[in-house]
């Protein structure tokens, strides 16, 4: 299944993307996909990530479906 | 009504915008960017958005005040990309019958927007530049 992964803030410069698509198995979840974007993209555990799944804060066990869109940014800090 | 936008607001335009004469008060908060932060001087920033995801938090967000304080029109603007010191960064307003109603919707609407839509801050300070929240 393929995954429309987004980036924002901090990951956009740490990946130097803002976008790409990401081929799993299916029964991948949340936490799956975050651990290959970690390793593909060297980043530190130190870092902290807010996760959304389809425009909804997530928790990392949720499951992931073919054509779902995930965001990896920071903790909100508008206002 | 919420807009999320590069572009600067006016105060009087957006008062104007949703005018409506059963209220006799109109509660309003604006943020701008501050000179200093911690005691050290701050160059700029920059505001990035998750537009899609950020439109319906906000969205979400106005709904749930407008029942719950009975506002009975408000309007919420917040701005991305590059501001400079003194910049209007948000804009709430809230009218409603009740006056005090209208102040606890508009600390709510800042306080839940603060905690819920995807904006993130990248402060330029003078001797460091960091994203809020980042490490």
């Amino acid at each position: 299944m393929r995954i429309i992964v987004k980036y924002f803030a901090l990951f956009k410069e740490l990946t130097g993307i803002a976008q790409e698509s990401i081929e799993l198995d299916y029964g991948k979840t949340i936490r799956d996909l975050v651990g290959i974007i970690m390793k593909k993209y060297n980043l530190e555990n130190n870092v902290n990530m807010t996760i959304s799944l389809n425009h909804e804060y997530t928790k990392t066990d949720s499951l992931l479906n073919d054509g779902d869109e995930v965001a990896i940014m920071m903790p909100s800090s508008g206002g | 009504m919420i807009r999320l936008q590069r572009e600067d607001f006016s105060v009087d335009n957006e008062l104007k915008r949703i005018k409506n004469d059963k209220c006799g008060a109109s509660v309003i908060f604006l943020g701008s960017v501050k000179s200093e932060m911690d005691g050290k001087k701050v160059m700029k920033m920059e505001l990035d958005v998750y537009l899609e995801m950020a439109e319906k938090k906000l969205g979400e967000i106005e709904t749930d005040a407008t029942k719950k304080y009975d506002i009975i029109e408000s309007s919420i603007i917040h701005r991305y990309g590059e501001l400079l010191v003194g910049d209007n960064i948000v804009l709430i307003i809230v009218k409603s019958i009740d006056r005090a109603k209208s102040f606890e919707a508009c600390k709510f609407i800042l306080e839940r927007l603060k905690e819920e839509v995807p904006i993130f801050k990248k402060e330029y300070m003078e001797d460091n530049v960091f994203w809020h929240g980042g490490v």
